[in-house]
């Protein structure tokens, strides 16, 4: 073998050989240089690798906090979350599921069962997670639970859905919904699946109650699943959760409200004079908050929104408008009074009805020979108030600056306007002034009489109920009052908005106001509604009106608070069709002050005109002969 | 002689480097193969696991080589070239065929790829063949004998196919021309790919422009030379026939696959969306996953991408990946420099064999090393076409763990055993 080792022709050529070995090594290093150099390209000498890099692997995940309960001016829970389940799948996990258990626990052929799952990978890929079936029953939570083991890539996910304890308030709670494209392209702080207010409190303090959503920060792999967090959790944020809110609403009265209404159209608002705070807010018909939420809700929302006769989901309370009847015949007093052409002593004589030239107003309040302010209320005399109402416009130059000081005047009075309550929605009712008559008969071609019909609140007058309880407030009050409002503390903070703690005064000076109420308490004492909105103990003040409008039979309203020295609710009620104010407003109105202030209904007698409410039918013909 | 001498001649600075890099390959597969559920080291049920147990089981096949006498390996050198040709053809009725390709033998769960044992065998035979005196290796004759040697083996590995391991062969070429194969035979070779991809790159006419351009330049400057002439014509010649082919080869020898290769390397197809998602897939997913690292790096199992999956193949062809994306442009051109400086070492040692056994398949250990780098790092990279070749001692597999492990310490036997086996 000793030929192997002497290899001649490393000697007679190393020169060469040298220059060559040193070529590979120059081959190697130029190279690895130019990888090096690509390296530094790829890695350092631009960014876009690094944000692409982030954009493939990692996800931002939102993790929502819970919403805000809502809570009654006691304390009590309206508005609260309950947990309900939704039963994901992840298709490609599903090996050895027992398919049978599971279809008879949803209630599912083999076929929807396989034909679900078939949609799921569509939508999501087999690899992703899809809802399989959304907000399971109870029943079907406990019977999943018990088996999951035979489940495999089956599992449960929480949903947290809006609950409704009482049962009640609905319009003023409002509901939630998944926000929809439109909302999204507005509020860019809002995901796709995200729910937000739609309605009542729930719409006006969807902020408060929302809460802030956290962020989460996950990496991903590259079938979208998530494999961890991203960077140890350094950048995510945690949810904050949403405020409480409590409201000024009592749920008692709130719910005395509904009982009254039942079978009704119309509306009670109840308020706290002192403070403007929203006591009740009762729209009828209205619905089961609880019917929003859920599997159903989208079966019993559009059973509500094709209700074109009953219109429940319209809030009579704030947006229906009627003509206030009767019960604006104590803004006309008092506007009388503080323009100086009525006074306690002035007296007008009723011969059943108002004449002027041509022009009559009829009146059924049966008096004989001249009457006081006072007895003018008592007995809402359509007389009375067309002559004061003239009056206040004769005494300025012409019609039209006379028509305008009175409109000045009821504006202050919150009528004609929003009110400036932090509900979600209103109207405006509305006040018409010089300009609409202008252009109804030309301008100049109109005097008093063709607005006196204001006056006694028919006419072109309309005001929503919350307008009427707010007028009954500033009765109470005697001149002044704070825009109605419902939120009383918003995370246990009380609500300090300026809008509802400083005082509005009306252009009417508080000495003007005894009278009117004096007459108010007359009303009930010995006037139009003595028979059925007369309180045991209880000093009510208050007004029937009796609107006529143009969908049947007149509206029966009523306004008025208690007890007549400091005040502690004023309310308006409004029973459409209801025919005359005594007839279901009044005792309506009645039955709700004495639910607030003595807390029951105990005599026989008012039990009876309770029951009579609750379970009375207003196109029915009446019994009780009075007309407001 | 006793073995204690080997031990404290064998190189240590080989040792090292071959001991470094399997550590943090293996690192780096644990990395990239774990998703954070497991979290025992050895489990055999993941790659890393068995990664780890060829890691235990290459100690003895260290010690094994390290047992064989110098004059074993020259005088075995035929039978295992034997052997291994034996194995590559034996794929063809017995071979699994594993995406596309009928490169393994599967036995239950272990796989065994002959092409990395071939790659040793070849090197061995070759050098073996060359040593002997009488051999003159600028004859034409040596050269169609080496060209056999080689060839079989590439050649059967080519039909299973395994284009990126055949290609692998061409190294010998390089081993030849440090051991005296006049070096035009190499200016052909790299003539020859260097028009192709032009032609594929910029279209035939300007590079026959080029061509002409060129020996013009070369024809003027050798004015007083008629050799030079004589040369320049006959380069010419071939050179704007195989021009001309090019394009046959393009569409007709070479498969859609190879083809799309070629085609994303030269730009000839735009990084669109459908590019990202189709055919350059593999290449954008390598390139974020590479360029996101910067220059520090994610840090040891940080990396998004790289436990995300983005990667196809990261474990092995792509485990380069996971450097760029974790370590950062200090580890990834860090380990390019240290495996570039591995290569020059073996070189060195290479160039002061005294035999030309040994000295032979130094350099040719050396070349697969750089070559394989080379490949697949550029590959990762973008600058070389996608060939799916692994990145010795850090790509999982046994096969080509232990292939390489054998490779180096055939020579690290040679080496210390420095001719003195007479």
């Amino acid at each position: 073998m000793g030929a192997v080792g002497t290899d001649l022709s490393v000697c007679k050529r190393s020169r060469s050989i040298v220059k060559k070995s040193s070529l590979f090594v120059v081959w190697l290093f130029s190279c690895t240089a130019a990888l090096v150099a690509r390296l530094y390209y790829v890695q350092l000498a631009n960014k876009i690798y690094r944000v692409k890099a982030d954009r493939t692997a990692v996800i931002a995940i939102r993790t929502y906090p819970s919403r805000g309960c809502i809570y009654d001016r006691e304390a009590r829970l309206l508005v609260a979350n309950r947990n309900s389940y939704n039963l994901v799948v992840t298709p490609n996990q599903i090996n050895g599921v027992d398919t049978l258990a599971l279809c008879r626990i949803l209630g599912l052929s083999q076929t929807d069962f396989a034909e679900k799952l078939k949609r799921c990978t569509q939508k999501n890929t087999k690899y992703r997670k899809s809802v399989f079936k959304r907000l399971l029953s109870p029943a079907e939570v406990v019977q999943f639970q018990e088996l999951s083991y035979r489940f495999p890539g089956f599992y449960l996910q929480r949903n947290p859905l809006r609950t409704y304890p009482y049962a009640s308030a609905a319009h003023i709670l409002g509901y939630i919904g998944a926000v929809g494209a439109r909302f999204l392209k507005s509020h860019p702080s809002y995901q796709a699946g995200e729910n937000t207010g739609i309605s009542g409190i729930e719409k006006t303090y969807e902020d408060v109650l929302r809460g802030k959503p956290g962020i989460r920060f996950a990496r991903k792999d590259v079938r979208n699943r998530i494999v961890g967090s991203y960077a140890s959790g350094r950048y995510d944020t945690l949810p904050q959760p949403g405020r409480g809110i409590t409201i000024t609403i009592d749920i008692d009265l709130q719910r005395y409200g509904e009982r009254l209404m039942k079978n009704k159209r119309g509306a009670i608002v109840a308020l706290e004079p002192e403070t403007g705070e929203i006591l009740a807010l009762v729209t009828s018909p209205s619905y089961d908050p609880n019917l929003l939420v859920g599997r159903k809700r989208d079966e019993n929302y559009s059973a509500l929104l094709r209700d074109r006769s009953d219109k429940p989901l319209l809030d009579r309370a704030i947006t229906g408008t009627y003509p206030p009847g009767s019960t604006f015949k104590l803004v006309t007093a008092l506007i009388g009074e503080q323009e100086k052409v009525l006074s306690p002593q002035t007296t007008h004589t009723c011969h059943h009805g108002f004449q002027a030239g041509k022009f009559h107003i009829s009146c059924h309040c049966g008096t004989t020979g001249p009457i006081h302010l006072e007895t003018a209320i008592a007995v809402s005399c359509n007389n009375f108030f067309a002559h004061v109402y003239w009056d206040i416009i004769k005494g300025k130059k012409t019609p039209a600056a006379g028509l305008e000081t009175w409109c000045a005047y009821v504006r202050g009075f919150g009528f004609g306007d929003f009110l400036g309550t932090d509900l979600s929605t209103g109207a405006k009712g509305y006040i018409p002034d010089s300009h609409f008559y202008d252009k109804m008969y030309g301008r100049g071609r109109w005097n008093a009489l063709n607005t006196i019909s204001n006056g006694i609140g028919q006419g072109e007058v309309l005001a929503t109920p919350i307008q009427l309880a707010n007028m009954a407030a500033i009765i109470a009050n005697r001149g002044w009052y704070y825009p109605p409002h419902i939120v009383k503390k918003t995370g246990g903070i009380p609500n300090e908005n300026p809008n509802f703690t400083e005082k509005r005064q009306t252009a009417i000076a508080a000495p003007y106001f005894a009278p009117v109420i004096q007459g108010m308490a007359r009303v009930i004492t010995e006037g139009s509604a003595q028979y059925t909105a007369r309180i045991p103990d209880i000093a009510f003040c208050g007004k029937t009106g009796t609107a006529q409008n143009p969908h049947g039979a007149a509206h029966s309203i009523f306004v008025g608070f208690a007890p007549k020295e400091n005040p502690t609710i004023a309310l308006a009620v409004v029973v459409e069709n209801g025919d005359w104010g005594s007839r279901w407003a009044a005792p309506i109105a009645s039955l709700m002050v004495e639910k607030y202030i003595a807390g029951v209904i105990e005599t026989p007698a008012r039990k009876a005109i309770e029951k009579h409410m609750i379970e009375g039918d207003v196109s029915a013909p009446e019994d009780v002969e009075t007309h407001g | 002689m006793g073995n204690t001498s080997i031990w404290r001649r064998v190189d240590g600075w080989l040792i090292l480097f071959y001991v470094f890099f399997v550590f943090w390959g293996w690192l780096n597969l644990y990395s990239t193969v774990s998703d954070g559920n497991h979290t025992a080291f050895f489990d055999i049920s993941e790659r890393y696991g068995k990664q780890l147990l060829w890691m235990g089981l290459s100690a003895f096949l260290i010690v094994a080589i390290m047992l064989f006498k110098y004059i074993e390996y020259y005088q075995f050198a035929g039978v295992l070239y034997l052997i291994s040709i034996a194995l590559l053809v034996g794929l063809f009725p017995f071979g699994k065929q594993i995406n596309g390709a009928t490169s393994w033998y599967v036995l239950g769960t272990l796989h065994f790829q002959p092409a990395a044992f071939a790659k040793v065998a070849t090197a061995l035979m070759l050098a073996r063949y060359l040593s002997n005196p009488l051999v003159e290796i600028s004859r034409s004759k040596t050269l169609l004998k080496a060209l056999l040697i080689t060839g079989v083996p590439a050649a059967l590995i080519a039909a299973q196919p395994d284009l990126g391991t055949a290609l692998v062969f061409s190294v010998f070429p390089l081993v030849l021309y440090r051991e005296g194969m006049p070096g035009y035979y190499l200016f052909i070779g790299f003539s020859a790919a260097l028009i192709f991809v032009m032609a594929q790159a910029f279209g035939v006419r300007p590079v026959l422009i080029g061509l002409v351009s060129l020996t013009s330049v070369f024809v003027y400057r050798r004015r007083k030379s008629e050799k030079a002439l004589k040369r320049a014509v006959l380069f010419l010649f071939f050179a704007v026939g195989f021009l001309y082919s090019t394009d046959f080869i393009f569409n007709a020898v070479l498969s859609d696959r190879h083809r799309d290769r070629i085609n994303i390397l030269i730009g000839k197809v735009a990084h669109t969306e459908s590019f990202r998602r189709g055919i350059g897939y593999n290449l954008n997913q390598s390139l974020l996953t590479i360029g996101s690292g910067g220059l520090m790096g994610k840090g040891f199992l940080k990396g998004t991408l790289t436990k995300g999956n983005f990667v196809p193949a990261q474990s092995t062809d792509y485990i380069f990946c996971t450097i760029g994306e974790e370590w950062g442009f200090v580890g990834s051109a860090g380990l390019v420099i240290l495996f570039a400086l591995f290569i020059a070492r073996i070189f060195y040692k290479a160039e002061r064999q005294n035999t030309r056994f040994s000295r032979m398949y130094g350099y040719a250990v050396g070349c697969f090393f750089m070559v394989h780098l080379l490949i697949n790092v550029g590959m990762t990279l973008g600058v070389v076409p996608t060939i799916g070749i692994p990145l010795p001692f850090f790509s999982y597999g046994g096969s080509s763990l232990w292939g390489f492990t054998a490779m180096l310490f055939i020579f690290i036997k040679l080496d210390a055993a420095g001719g003195r086996f007479l």
